[in-house]
């Protein structure tokens, strides 16, 4: 016979209620209320039981919330019913059955974060990806002046489209009214600022330090978030990011770096970037080595024979790798947006210097030409699919994991300055670095390709 | 209002842990009405909190009929152990009602799994507990009062040892013992 370790571990009381709560949603099935018929119980908790049920007038299904009787309906779907946002669960109706109010809302299909936590291995993309869509939601609700006050794991859903939708505006305030100032602490603990905590006046930053404690669930201790964290879990609200905006900001920030050297790279162009003069936009870098990179490679493809142009293509490579992702990182530490130049400067013109350059490496006959092409076409590629992502999905260079355009960028300029330094030796292993790297590009290619193209073929117009 | 029973129940409660049995027997209608009544509104909820709720409805209970200024943690210790003995009482009645509405006409209204049980494998169910709990207070009286305490009260290791005046270490031993003994004889 094996008894349970937790054998009369529960109290009595609690497992009657239970029972009593599992009978009391067992018998709300194949009930009628007002014109939607109850066919599931989709969940349960403090703040109310959930129903998939089917809207009979519209011939929809629909989720039904049930609330707290002490719960006041008409507060949540008025906060939520004023906001129109793809991130937040739409609100179809209020309404009372039995004296009992309740909310006829989107029926998600999907997991809450919560659920997902617990599967674990979060994508570094991934975490940006969810963060940034409730930073989004966020930050349309601040602009209503809707404070949520409830951000958490279990209020943050992923549908299986991989939209992120926050829900439960049960014990949201507007900003600034006497509700703000809460008579007892109301929330979710682990969640709670220390103004809400205290009971003190919340705002815009309250949520952004519920936000910052889900991102550390979420990262898991990773180093690349340090920075975001400390600024959405200071204590004091004045040393948080301003905004949601703010914090999406920084988020899009860390999106821009791929992520073999992403910690080097951070670290270093960090430390610059503080260093920077406020007026400086290093777009001129950006621009300057981009046309002095396409120069270089013009001019060496020309005289075929000079190695002083594989010196300036080095140089100009690496001044426009530097302007380039510099920008993002002035964006990221003065919380700004990242300043975007059109589609020639930002897109075009960055791949013109690398294909440019690439040919003079293949012209030398120092490397197999075919590599060298191939490296270009998969750069190629690869700021395509980059284009598409940013452009068309919203989404910017993430979960490349560990090979992307600016590694690729990278081994160019390397090989470029062994190439100039003329060490003859070095010969081979340039082949095979470039063998490796153009491998690992095409892999990495191939799947995030598919991956799109799944992507286009379910983005429907009508719903998104 | 809510003065003279709170006085009375002070006074109980001191009379009892004082050793007079007879004060329990008073307490008992005091306490009775008052849990019933939160008991049945927290059993109607269709949403239950995931937090412990044999300890919330007890508090609140507490807080209603004693105040906040009788904080008195030994007090507080006795009432709880008053309360687990009522909340048997009133989950009991709960489990009879159920087992003879299933019995009855009305079964096919309620869900197949619908037996209040303590155990879900093997099956057991509160009111067969109820019965070898009384088997077992017939053996050893102190062990089966610590099974009520924690289990129908919610009291801690702590809480019980203050209400029986034996040490932790004995609440440990009786309710490890208790355990052994109620899963042989369910089994």
């Amino acid at each position: 016979m094996n008894w349970p370790e937790d054998f009369l571990e529960t109290p009595a009381f609690d497992l009657v209620a239970r029972a009593m709560a599992r009978a009391a949603q067992a018998r709300m099935i194949g009930t009628t209320v007002s014109h939607y018929r109850i066919e599931e119980c989709l969940g349960a908790g403090g703040m109310g039981v959930v129903y998939r049920a089917r809207d009979t007038r519209l011939q929809r299904n629909v989720a039904l919330k049930f609330l707290p009787e002490a719960w006041s309906a008409d507060r949540e779907a008025r906060a939520a019913a004023a906001l129109n946002h793809p991130n937040i669960c739409t609100i179809h109706e209020i309404a009372e059955h039995d004296g009992r109010p309740f909310i006829a809302m989107e029926l998600l299909e999907g997991r809450t974060l919560k659920q997902g936590l617990g599967a674990g291995g979060w994508g570094l993309g991934e975490v940006i990806e969810i963060a940034s869509q409730v930073a989004d939601a966020l930050e349309a609700a601040h602009a209503k002046g809707i404070i949520h006050r409830d951000i958490k794991p279990g209020n943050i859903f992923i549908t299986t489209r991989g939209a992120v939708k926050v829900l439960d505006f049960g014990i949201a305030v507007m900003a600034d009214s006497p509700d703000s100032h809460a008579r007892a602490a109301i929330g979710t603990p682990p969640y709670m600022a220390p103004e809400q905590v205290q009971g003190r006046a919340v705002d815009a930053r309250t949520d952004v330090f519920a936000l910052g404690v889900v991102i550390q669930q979420m990262a898991g201790g990773r180093a690349a978030f340090d920075r975001i964290l400390e600024r959405c879990l200071a204590d004091d609200p004045a040393a948080r990011f301003g905004s949601a905006a703010e914090l999406r900001a920084a988020l899009h920030g860390l999106r821009e770096l791929t992520f073999v050297l992403a910690n080097f790279e951070r670290r270093l162009l960090e430390r610059m970037a503080r260093r920077v003069p406020h007026g400086l936009r290093a777009n001129h870098f950006t621009a300057l080595g981009m046309v002095g990179a396409a120069g270089a490679g013009v001019a060496y493809a020309l005289t075929r024979s000079n190695p002083a142009w594989f010196w300036v293509a080095s140089v100009m490579l690496a001044v426009h790798w530097l302007g380039d992702s510099l920008d993002g990182t002035l964006a990221r530490v003065r919380g700004v947006e990242r300043p975007k130049y059109g589609f020639y400067l930002d897109h075009v013109m960055g791949a013109l210097s690398v294909v440019l350059v690439g040919v003079g490496i293949g012209l030398s006959g120092y490397v197999n030409p075919l590599l060298a092409l191939g490296l270009v076409v998969a750069y190629l590629a690869m700021a395509v699919n980059v284009y598409l992502e940013s452009s068309v999905f919203g989404v910017a260079r993430v979960e490349y994991g560990r090979i992307g355009p600016t590694e690729a960028r990278l081994v160019l300029i390397g090989v470029n300055t062994v190439l100039a330094l003329g060490v003859r030796p070095a010969m081979r292993v340039a082949n095979w670095t470039l063998v490796v790297v153009l491998a690992a590009m095409v892999l990495v290619f191939v799947w995030r390709l598919a991956r799109n193209l799944s992507r286009i073929s379910k983005l429907d117009p009508a719903k998104e | 209002m809510a003065e003279e029973p709170a006085k009375d129940i002070t006074r109980l409660l001191h009379a009892w842990s004082a050793g007079d049995q007879s004060a329990l027997d008073s307490l008992m209608p005091l306490v009775y009405e008052d849990l019933h009544r939160a008991a049945h509104l927290y059993m109607a909820r269709e949403a239950p909190d995931n937090t412990l709720q044999t300890t919330a409805l007890v508090n609140e209970v507490y807080l209603r009929l004693l105040g906040t200024r009788d904080v008195d943690w030994q007090n507080r210790a006795h009432f709880l152990a008053v309360c687990a003995t009522v909340m048997r009482r009133i989950l009991i009645d709960v489990a009879r009602s159920r087992r003879s509405l299933k019995r009855g006409g009305t079964a096919e209204h309620l869900p197949l799994d619908d037996a209040i049980l303590v155990s879900n494998t093997p099956r057991v169910d509160l009111l067969d507990l109820d019965e070898a709990l009384q088997k077992l207070a017939a053996v050893d009286a102190r062990q089966a009062r610590v099974v009520e305490l924690r289990f129908f009260g919610g009291l801690s290791v702590d809480e019980s040892a203050l209400v029986l005046h034996v040490s932790p270490e004995t609440v440990h031993r009786d309710w490890r013992l208790a355990k052994e003994w109620l899963m042989h004889e369910l089994a």
